[in-house]
């Protein structure tokens, strides 16, 4: 029983100490880009679940919910880059750069209300939002700490 | 087997523990938090035909599309006054606030280019009613704050902004066909001044302190449920903010006939001392 937990500590010793010197020798390479395809509440044979996001509020002794019912839809995302950065001025900032194609496929929600109980049927809707179709975007959206 | 793993679990924990080491006091004095995080766009475009269209119950329905936006950048100094999102105190016996700071933009050089199309499906008819443009529009300072309200649940809320707008034209037939078209030129919002110049500092529209917005769900005595937007009272010995909005020139040009010139107009001071909408089915 003692030999397996020897073996594992002498193969992992941990990691050393750097000096300061060689630390800031270290170059990482230039962030993470990301491809994505989410889809979300919309299993794609048609059929559409009851899926709900609800917030309840209360107002002077009532509570009122209200219901974003089936929010999802299909985003597909190309060229989403995530990388720590560090400017002229010294600035250190996390640099997002922007997705150069998105696609929207019936994103969005199927019904919006407001009601006493979350899980009752929808009746009285606001109405349906959907976003569907493709942008092209470029630039960075950048974030520091101040 | 259990047993097993949880002595090589137990054999393991010293040989981890090497990796914590205590901090002298002179190093630990040097550790500083941050309170608040800075953004900024850099470079920002973006172009597409996607289309977000709003549905009433009874299917008919409202879009927006064909979204091209893009914002110019003070390279200058790209990160010296950016947007600042902090958590403040709300004051005595109020809950904090998120508050949003937009940048001051003094020089004007952070512009936003906006150009979308929009149309109505209704009654089996479907629409294009043409193309909203916005040239050269700046903000300058302003922001926005969050907070939860003093009486209630929902969501409280600031609003401050001054911004000039170079035109808003209203191109029936297109983005590409601005020869017929309304044109409201050299738009300007803000707070108002005391002699009717040009605004010089941001309208504060709502106030978390003192005139709250309010965004909440609520139902009223008889049982109907509302989705409510609004702006509260101003808080008692308080005066709602004055703002002002000034159009340098409004006009309609025709292909078929002469250009209009309406000539330019100005509300010198606007105070909003309550709103309520509510939306219900």
């Amino acid at each position: 029983m003692l030999l397996p937990a020897l073996l594992w500590r002498a193969a992992w010793a941990g990691p050393q100490p750097l000096a300061d010197e060689e630390l800031a020798q270290v170059r990482g390479a230039d962030g993470i880009s990301f491809a994505i395809r989410l889809q979300l509440n919309r299993p794609g044979d048609g059929t559409m679940g009851d899926s709900r996001l609800s917030i309840g509020q209360v107002v002077d002794g009532r509570t009122t919910y209200t219901v974003l019912k089936n929010v999802g839809g299909v985003i597909q995302m190309v060229g989403l880059n995530i990388s720590p950065q560090t400017a002229a001025d010294g600035t250190n900032y996390l640099a997002l750069t922007l997705p150069a194609y998105t696609r929207f496929t019936d994103t969005g929600f199927e019904s919006l209300s407001v009601q006493a109980d979350p899980r009752a049927p929808v009746t009285q809707s606001l109405g349906q939002v959907t976003l569907n179709g493709e942008l092209q975007m470029q630039g960075q959206l950048r974030l520091w700490s101040h | 087997m259990l047993t097993r793993a949880a002595a090589i679990v137990l054999f393991c924990a010293p040989a981890c523990a090497w990796a914590l080491e205590r901090l002298p006091d002179s190093a630990l004095a040097k550790v500083a938090g941050r309170d608040g995080m800075s953004f900024n766009l850099s470079n920002f475009a973006m172009a597409g035909n996607a289309e977000l269209r709003y549905f009433t119950p009874g299917g008919d329905s409202l879009g927006i599309g064909n979204l091209a936006a893009s914002r110019s950048d003070n390279t200058d100094a790209p990160f010296a006054d950016p947007y600042r999102l902090d958590v403040v105190s709300g004051g005595p016996g109020r809950a904090d606030m998120i508050n949003v700071a937009f940048p001051q933009n003094t020089a004007g050089r952070e512009v936003w280019q906006i150009a979308y199309d929009f149309g109505v499906n209704a009654g089996g008819v479907d629409v294009r009613n043409g193309s909203v443009i916005l040239k050269d529009l700046v903000y300058y300072g302003g922001g926005l704050q969050w907070t939860t309200p003093v009486v209630g649940d929902g969501l409280a809320f600031g609003l401050a902004t001054r911004l000039e707008l170079g035109s808003l034209t209203l191109a029936p037939n297109g983005r590409d066909a601005t020869n017929e078209a309304m044109v409201l030129a050299n738009v300007k919002i803000g707070a108002a001044t005391a002699e009717g110049a040009a605004p010089t500092a941001p309208w504060q529209i709502a106030d978390a302190t003192n005139q709250a917005g309010i965004f909440n769900a609520r139902t009223d005595a008889a049982g109907n449920a509302s989705l409510h937007i609004g702006i509260g009272w101003p808080d008692a010995g308080q005066a709602a903010p004055s703002g002002t909005l000034q159009i340098g020139n409004i006009s309609f040009r025709s292909d078929a006939g002469a250009n209009m010139d309406l000539g330019s107009s100005r509300i010198g001071s606007i105070q909003l001392q309550y709103l309520d909408v509510k939306f219900r089915q």
